[in-house]
Parts: structure tokens; sequence; C-alpha cells
């Protein structure tokens, strides 16, 4: 025993004298402004007058940039023309890496804490913009902007760049697109009209429908789902609630109108009529019993016909929609929103966009080249779509299509298959040729009612919550999910709910976002 | 007499018994080919079958339509497990000698230093940082190779195997002027076969089945070990949901079950007759001339 | 006073010749553990030092060294709703049911296999065995879905085909652990067996031959012989383990079960748990800090059941 205790005091010793060691070898992240040997070389005489404008391009530079999504095939070659423009006018080339969507979690962390070195990477306010930017991950863009990126500086609308800062920096360059954060159905237009189910407005409508597949079509589950967040979005875009303050289950929202102050849905009496009637469908069998340990999605299940019905979004029911056009036409697929014709909430406009390092050597750069890709239509079409011709062809409407030959599966460079809607610029944006109408009539319609709630961009700064945070999180796991999907009855299980969730401090997180949320409304 | 009939009893049993097991085992895995081998469409239908409902070949055939990233890959991943498990496989067996010697005074201390940093570990952060920072390894073969080299599992399991084999031979060896090192060599290491053959084969498992150090440090898709190609596509789902459910972009296309299985198959590939090949070594008697001479 | 300081001295001075003596009388053994050394000094305790991380607030401009202290800050959440009684009590016993389960199961094959006379039979079962390793939890989810599940699976089809009613398995948390503990073993018979096996076949035949011309029958053989000299392996299989009795698993609980809220009480272990909590927000204190408590949990163990080992039979010990 006493030989143990004597190794394990050496170990000690021994690590703490190789982290003595490498703390002084340890590059706690230098602010790249120390490296003044690199920035503005004197402009060699011989220069042309540069398209730049008098900003120092003299020495070549390679920015790596990080993306999230899967490697188009042709990335190369299509980042070949790009490089060919970048490096004519800007003395720069982009590199891309990817970042799939399974390693996301692990290797975006990594990327900020790793020290590891990049220039650009995605960014968005659900891609840890909300816990990165506080902890200093980015380089703060306010001064670099108006100078290297005036065009973006100037026809960005006021309230992204408020929704991209942090403590008064500018931290991300966001998209200008305009989304609608809401959830609709889609459902099989072949099966509504064959049980005679009128058109679906509400969500008692939904259920009409999910009553007459269940009745009829032993072969088909009307709702296929899996746990997830879907069923609970519903509930609270017909409520005008916002769905994503914190945790994935939006128990804690807010009322988009009001936008005035957060509070916990599960102790709302909206919320107990929501799992009364999720329980009604359970043990109707809307959705299989074993729901919770199911691992298919439902609008998976939907696209191979072992669901009668999905919930999602509105770029993927036009997706879907483009997807099964072909394959199922008698499918006659129809989707309906449930918001009525209160308000729908504006995504932020941070909900994608790019960041820049903050050990980022050469930022001035580096936000040249996105000021590029965004103002350039030659180079924002490429990274985009690909190459015309090639990726893509135009059709007389200035509308995307395949070019001859070409399926959605040999497409060397399909469009969004990696994240360049970082990037996405309202005024150059080209619609597939394919995108369903009923998509577009609906925006139109969400358009007219749409709001950016007061709260828009707000992020909650987990900081002093996290050990709160992380128990609700567990808490809700363990005790909403199954109320939300009905496998619980309500009678017993809300109440524990909400015992649980008072013992996990929900209170307390409760109290934390709100004192965030009127600071950051006073910011405004 | 007598003694047969209980020989014969057992071998009855054993062979029962071993024969329910290993068929247990193998459905499983029958289950994963037969589904590779079906109709994408009759999977979401029917479920998994032993025989394919609807006999297909489509996943095979999207697989290797580029076969040259899957050939590369295999090319990575048959390289890493050679070099890693050859030295891997060397230094622990050579360590576990030294840790079995019982005059070395300090063995159990040894014993102990290695042990603990299978308790202990500093997390994915600084082992990152080590790896990519200061020892500058990123998308380079040795951070797939050197990561996983050495364990302290594989070292005292070797020394286990090693232990039976008679101290009489090295203290013989020692009389007739042989050095340490020369005793493990030629006394010890031929004498341990199976034990080699055992340890062998973990390190080369756990190589080949390694996805984890390429997803954290291989950037250039040339490098790509198998197994890190069929993680990818069996992974994109599982976060991808948190993300797209609010932001209002569309949702990636995830690979049919078809194609996942398949992808499983070709990704196991060779390593399955791995064993059968090695099996030869797991006889017993291997040791019989050893004490004899 | 002077002469209790000059035996100590003396005393550190010895042992100091005894580390420098040591290494001068079996020079090549040091060397010889150079590598490995060298090895687990760069790529296993350097990081290590990761692990005050579990004490601190990480910030980028602070670094692992710069960060501030923050004690056991990043512990409390495992504290709250008093969580940690409970999936520390899973983890333990469903390890502690798959290693002891685990170790029967596999000796047993190795016995019987090292026995059976068949060469091609021992071939191929063996190498059926060894299949489950190349499956992933992954997609075994798929197929035990397809199993468990209450509409179409396989079980409830049998069941009701016989008459039965069909199970909403989902919803029995009674049950998983043994259904877990199936497909624990399943995964790792192979593996286990393989091991055992190679300490049966390094068992000198000599004893064996002794014992049949002493007229001892296969079941005496096994009891007598090749039993008690595998239990080293055994032992070290055990102990080993042991000191792990915190970690591990992750994938065939959060595979098969899934995030099924109701079988928690049930199935939650250590990791799942941890998972579940960080993944949004992904803490490096709290997650370090549930590491840290693994270990060192583990750490106190094993130092004491290595201790009771070495009492008894100080070879068998692990260190």
């Amino acid at each position: 025993m006493k030989k143990v205790v004597k190794i394990i005091s050496i170990l000690l010793v021994l690590v703490l004298a190789t982290a003595m060691f490498a703390a002084c070898k340890s590059d706690t992240t230098k602010p790249s402004n120390q490296d003044d040997s690199n920035k503005q070389v004197a402009a060699s005489p011989s220069a042309e007058p540069s398209p730049t404008g008098g900003i120092d391009i003299s020495k070549k530079v390679n920015l790596k940039m990080y993306l999230v999504g899967n490697r188009p095939k042709e990335l190369d070659m299509v980042m070949e023309e790009v490089n060919k423009i970048l490096l004519k006018d800007l003395n720069a080339t982009l590199e891309i890496n990817i970042i799939s969507w399974g390693d996301r979690m692990t290797k975006f962390p990594l990327l900020f804490a790793g020290g590891e070195p990049y220039d650009i990477c995605f960014m968005a306010n659900w891609n840890f913009f909300g816990t990165e930017a506080p902890k200093g991950a980015f380089y703060p863009l306010n001064d670099l902007l108006p100078k290297y990126a005036p065009i973006t500086w100037k026809e960005m609308p006021e309230v992204a760049w408020k929704q991209a800062s942090y403590n008064g920096k500018i931290y991300m360059i966001p998209h200008d697109q305009k989304g609608y954060a809401t959830h609709g159905v889609l459902v099989r237009g072949d099966l509504r009209k064959k049980y005679n189910v009128p058109e679906i407005k509400t969500i008692e409508d939904f259920a009409v429908y999910l009553d007459a597949v269940k009745k009829n079509e032993k072969e088909i589950i009307p709702l296929n789902e899996k746990e997830g967040t879907n069923t609970m979005a519903l509930h609270h875009y017909q409520q005008d609630w916002g769905y994503y303050l914190t945790a994935d289950q939006g128990e804690i929202t807010y009322d988009i109108k009001k936008g005035d102050k957060a509070f916990i849905d599960c102790f709302t009496p909206e919320y107990e009529n929501f799992v009364k009637m999720m329980r009604d469908w359970y043990v109707k069998g809307y959705w299989s019993k074993s729901v919770l340990s199911n691992q298919v999605r439902a609008r998976d299940a939907f696209k191979n016909g072992t669901s009668a019905s999905c919930i999602v979004n509105l770029s993927d029911a036009n997706k879907l929609y483009v997807d099964l056009k072909d394959k199922h036409p008698e499918w006659d697929i129809e989707f309906y929103d449930l918001e009525g014709n209160t308000a729908v909430e504006l995504t932020p406009y941070i909900a994608n966009g790019l960041a820049i390092s903050r050990s980022c050597q050469y930022p001035e750069r580096a936000v040249m080249v996105i000021e590029k890709l965004r103002t350039d239509e030659t180079c924002y079409d490429l990274t985009m779509y690909g190459i015309q011709g090639k990726h893509y062809v135009l059709t007389p409407e200035r509308k995307i299509a395949l070019p001859e030959g070409v399926t959605p599966d040999t497409n060397g460079y399909k469009h969004a298959d990696m994240s360049t809607y970082g990037w996405v610029v309202d005024k150059f944006k080209k619609h597939d040729a394919k995108s369903w109408n009923r998509i577009l009539e609906i925006e139109k319609k969400f358009s007219a009612i749409a709001i950016t709630s007061a709260l828009s961009g707000f992020a909650v700064n987990s900081e002093n919550i996290s050990a709160e945070l992380a128990a609700v999180n567990s808490a809700v796991k363990q005790y909403k999910v199954p109320l939300d999907f009905g496998v619980i009855d309500p009678a017993e299980g809300l109440p524990i709910l909400r015992e649980q969730l008072k013992k996990a401090g929900i209170e307390k997180v409760l109290e934390e976002i709100n004192k965030q949320i009127s600071e950051f409304r006073a910011r405004q | 007499m007598r003694q047969e009939k209980e020989t014969i009893v057992f071998q009855i049993i054993g062979y029962t018994i071993i024969s329910i097991i290993s068929v247990g085992c193998l459905l499983p895995f029958v289950l994963l080919i037969s589904a590779s081998f079906t109709e994408e469409q009759s999977i979401y239908r029917y479920g998994y079958r032993i025989i394919p409902k609807v006999f297909s070949t489509e996943a095979y055939s999207i697989i290797f339509k580029a076969p040259q990233e899957i050939i590369r890959a295999y090319g990575v991943s048959t390289f890493i497990t050679l070099v890693g498990t050859v030295v891997g496989l060397f230094v622990s067996a050579m360590t576990a000698y030294v840790l079995l010697r019982k005059d070395f005074k300090y063995r159990n201390n040894f014993a102990f230093f290695f042990y603990f940093t299978s308790l202990f570990h500093g997390g994915l952060i600084p082992t990152y940082i080590l790896i990519v920072r200061y020892l500058n390894l990123k998308d380079s073969y040795l951070a797939l190779i050197l990561p996983p080299l050495l364990g302290s599992w594989n070292i005292l399991l070797m020394r286990n195997f090693m232990r039976s084999v008679p101290e009489t031979l090295a203290e013989s060896a020692k009389i007739d002027g042989a050095n340490d090192f020369y005793i493990f060599r030629k006394i010890y290491m031929p004498l341990s076969i199976p034990g080699l053959a055992t340890v062998g084969l973990f390190i080369a498992l756990m190589y080949w089945n390694d996805w984890y150090n390429a997803m954290l440090y291989i950037d250039s898709f040339k490098k790509y070990p198998l197994q890190y190609f069929l993680y990818n596509m069996l992974n994109s789902i599982r976060f991808a949901e948190i993300a797209t459910s609010q932001s209002g972009i569309p949702f990636p296309d995830l690979p049919g079950e078809s194609l996942k299985m398949a992808m499983a198959v070709v990704a196991t590939g060779p390593i399955v007759f791995l064993y059968p090949y090695l099996q030869k070594y797991f006889i017993k008697g291997l040791t019989i001339g050893a004490v004899k001479g | 006073m002077l002469e209790l300081a000059k035996t100590k001295k003396q005393t550190k001075l010895k042992k100091h010749n005894g580390l420098l003596k040591e290494i001068s009388t079996n020079k090549i053994l040091f060397l010889m553990l150079v590598p490995a050394f060298v090895y687990f000094i760069i790529f296993k305790y350097l990081p290590m030092v990761g692990v005050i991380l579990a004490f601190k607030k990480y910030t980028y401009a602070g670094g692992i060294f710069g960060s501030p202290w923050s004690g056991f800050d990043n512990f409390r959440f495992l504290f709250i709703s008093g969580i940690i009684y409970r999936i520390t009590r899973n983890t333990v016993l469903y390890n502690l049911s798959f290693l002891s389960l685990g170790i029967i199961l596999q000796v047993f094959c190795a016995v019987i296999l090292s026995e059976l006379s068949s060469k091609i039979f021992k071939k191929v079962t063996q190498s059926f065995m060894f299949l489950p390793y190349f499956v992933s939890f992954v997609l075994l989810s798929a197929f035990v879905y397809n199993v468990f599940n209450y509409e179409y699976g396989t079980m409830n089809s049998i069941i009701q085909s016989m008459g039965g009613e069909p199970v909403d398995i989902y919803s029995m948390p009674w049950v998983w652990k043994y259904i877990l503990n199936v497909f624990y073993q399943w995964k790792n018979i192979g593996y286990g067996t393989v091991i055992f096996l190679a300490a049966i076949t390094s068992i000198i035949s000599e004893y064996y031959e002794a014992a049949r011309i002493d007229g001892a029958n296969i079941f005496q053989q096994i009891r007598l012989i090749t039993i008690p000299l595998i239990v080293p392996t055994i032992v070290i299989v055990f102990l080993f383990n042991v000191g792990k009795i915190l970690q591990g698993q992750f994938e065939l609980f959060y595979q098969i079960v899934g995030n099924n809220g109701q079988l928690y009480e049930a199935t939650d272990i250590i990791d799942t748990y941890v998972f579940r909590s960080l993944t949004r927000d992904f803490d490096i204190g709290m997650g370090t800090a549930v590491g840290f408590y693994q270990s060192l949990f583990g750490l106190l163990l094993i130092l004491t059941v290595n201790y009771v080992v070495k009492k008894v039979q100080s070879e068998y010990a692990l260190f």
C-alpha cells in the first residue's frame, strides 16, 4: 500500500511538472493583431489600381473554411473555378473542409477549443453561436465590416447585425434570408380524399385524418413518429409561442407577439390540454406504442410509405415533395400549415451565417472573401449551385434545373449538400424549378403576417445555470417526452413532471433567462 | 469404459451448447447480409428477414459505383492495421516480459503506472490539443497509428499469458550467458504463441474497427479508413435534428437501410477471416516440446 | 533527534541507491521498458493534465491553465435531483453482472471448446462467435426495434400467432436488465472466450497426461487442472474491469434502449445520463467532472480489491 501511495505521489509530481512545462509552451490563443509583420506591407510602386480600392493585398493568403454537411463529389472542381476569381481579385484562395452532420457536436467544439488554426467557419444560432461567442471564440467584426465588406454592411438589415452581436461586438455575418419558424403537416392526399377527410386547418382536423387512416389502413401507421421535436412544435406554433429558447423540448418558451418574458410551458393549462390530446392519440394508436424507442423519423417513414403523414418545416416539405413527386405521383402529397392567420415568427437572420476565428491571421482578407461570395454573382452561383452547364442550368425564368442526363444522385455538386446557406443572399437566390407552388403560396401568406419578435436573436448564456440546465435537460427527456407522446397518462405523469422539473431547478433557470431577456431588451 | 462414457456425455453437451450459442451469434450477421441484398422498399414493408423477400444488389452497385474510394479506404485500413499490430504487439510483449520478471524489483510499480492510465483520462480536448498542436499530427497516418498503439490491457494480458512459460528455462538460459532481450525473443516469444495470437488479434481488430481517430484527426478524404466511411453514413442523422428543426433549412438526405447494411458488410470485409486463420494457434499442446528439450 | 534524522537520511539514500542499483543490474530490462514508458508519458500522462478542467471554468482565453478555478461547481448537476445515486447504482450493477456472467459464460465455452474433437466444428463455431463483434450496436438497434416494436415486431407476431396478447416491452423496465445482459454477452462472447482459450492452450499437456494415467475422467481433469490453471487469467480479467466499473457500455444502452424515458429508472447509466444532459450545451468542465468521478471511484475500488487479492496470492494481483 505504501508503495502505491509513493507511486501515486511520484506520478502527481510528474503530471504537475509536465503541466508546468507545458504551460510555458502553451499557446493560449493570441489575438492575431500581435502579428504586425504581415500586415500592411507597403504597396509596391508597380501595383495596378486594384479592384480593392487601395487595400493592400500583396500577400497571397490561403483561407481555411469549415462547413457542415456532406462533401460534394466535385467540390475540388468547383473550388478551382472559385479560386481563380478569388486569386485574381483578392490574391487569396479558399480551402473548404467539411464536418459531417454526425461529427458536428464533437468536431466544432474541438475546433474552437483545440486551438487549431482555421479562418472561417459556418455559424448559426443553433450551431454554437450562443455558447461560443461569449467565450471569445470569434473575431470581432465591427471595424472590419464597413471597410472590407461595405455592400454587405449596408444591405444587411440592422436587426440582423444586432442578432449577430454579443456585448456590442459583432461576431458573425448572417445570411439575409427570411425564414419562417413554423412546422406544418404533410399528408397523403390520396388517402385523405379516399376517406372524405376535409382539408386540414387545425390540429383537430389533423386528428380526423389520422383517425381515418388508423381505421382503414392496416399497413400504414398514421403518424409514425419517433421521439424528437415535432409534435410539440405543432402545439407551440398554434399558440403563437416561440419554439426554441432552451433545450430541445421547448419547455421554456415565450409569446412571439409580446416577446416580453419567458415562461414554462409545462405549467400552463394549454400544455395540460395538449398532453391530454396526445394521450388520446396514443391510445387510439396514431403512432406506435413503441414510439419512444423508434429510431426512424416520420418524414423518412413517410417517404417509404410506412407513415401516412409527417410534421415538417417548409423547406423540408418542399424537399420531400420534390423527391416524391416523380416516385409516387399517385400519393398526391399535400401540405397544411396550422398557423391560422395570427402570427408567424421570422427565423432569426443568424439561423445561418459565417464567423471568423479569433485567431485568424488575416481577418481583413477573410471578410473580403466573404464579401466577394456575397456580392459577386459569379462566385455566388459557383459556390451555391456549381458549374453552370455541368451541375445546373438556368431556366428562362431564372430557376435552377438539372442539366440533360444528370439526376440528383449523379449530380457532383448538389446545392445545399454542404452548408453554403451560410451566405445566402436574397437578391441572388434562385429557386429550384421544381419548387412546390404550395410552399411558395404559403410563404406568401406568411410574409403578410410575419413578425420579428422582440426576442429574435436572443440566445441564452448558460454560464450561471449550466448545472441546472443539464438536470432540466435530463428531467425533460425522462418525464416530459413520454407525456408528449401520450405514453404516460397525464393524470399521473404531469404532476410528476412538474415536480421533477422543480427539483431540477427549472425555476432558477427561468429566473436567469428572464434576467438575461430584460438585459437583452434594454440593449435594443 | 467409464472414462469413455463421461467423455461422450461431455461431448454431447458441449456440441449442443456451442451450436446453440454460435447460431445465436450468427443470426444478426445473417440478417445484416440478407438486408444488404434486399430491395429497399421491402425492408420497410416486411422488415428484416433471414432470406431477402425481394432480392436486389442495388446497394452494392451504389457503393461500388465509385470503387476507387472504397479500395483506397481498404488500403488505408490495411496499412494501418498491419503496421500498428506488428509494432504494438512487439512492444506490448516486450513490456509484458519485463513486468513478469520476479527479479525486477519495480515490476508492480510499473504495472500500476500502466494500469492507472486505464482509469484516468484527461479527456478529449487535452488529447486533441496534444496531437494536433504539439505533435503536429493532424491529417497524418501517425495520428491513426499512434494513439491506440499501446494499452495497459494488452500489456497486462500479455504478461498473464507469458507467465505460463516455466521460469526454469529463463534461468538456465541466464546461466548460459544470455541477456534479457535474447531470452525474451528466443524463448518467451516462441513459447507464448497463443498469447501473441490473442493479443495480436485484439490489436488488429481494434485498428480495423477504429473510426474515432479518423473522425478527429483526418481531413483529407484520401486518408479515410474504411470504418470512417461507414460511420459517417450511419451517424449523420443523430444530430442534425436539433439543428434543422427550427432553422428552416432542408434536412439532409439519409442513406437507405439496405445501403447501410451493405456498407457494414463491405467495411467488415476480410477481417472476419483473420480469426479463423489464427485459430490454428489455439491448439493445446503447443508448449509440449519446450520443457522436455 | 539527530539519530532519527540520520537514519531517515540513510533510508532515503538506500532507496535511491536501490533504484540506481536496480537500473544497473537490470540494465537491459529497463531499456526494454523505455519505449512503452515514453509512449505512456506522452500519450497518456500528458493529456491527463486535462483532468484539472473538472475543477475549472473553461474559457478560450485561459486555455487549460489560465482558466479560473471553480471548485466543485462542475459536479453540481450530478447531485441535483439526486440522480447520482440512481445512475451509479445502475452502472455498478450492470457492469458487475456483465463481468461476472461474462466470465462464467466465456470460461464455460472455452473449456468446452478446448476439449471438443472436431477441428472443423471448432473453427466454424468460433468464427461465428466472433461475428457479433463486427455488428455495431448502431446497426443492431435497427434489428432490435424490428423485433420488439409493438405493432409489427417479430416477437409480438409470434406471440399473437400462438394466441397470446402482444407485449409492450418498451414499457416494462424490469425486463431490460435481462435483455441488456443478453446483448452484452452476445457481443463479447467471442472476444472473451478467446482469452480463456488461449490461457487453456498454454497449459502444459503433460499435466493432462499424468491425470489420465491416474484415471481421472474428463470432468475431473477440467475441475482439477484446467480451471485452477486459468484462475490467474480469470483474476486479471476481473480485476482489470473492476477499476472501470463506472465506465463504458454507452453504445449498448443508447442504441438498444434509445431515448426512452420510461425505461430510464432501470436502464440509465452514467454515460447515457451525461450524454443526455450535455448534448446541447456541451460543457467541457462538466464532462470532465463526470469522468473524474468515474475514474476516482474506480481507482478506490481497484486499490482495495487489488490489495485483498495481493494478500491472498500475491502474483495474481494486478500490481
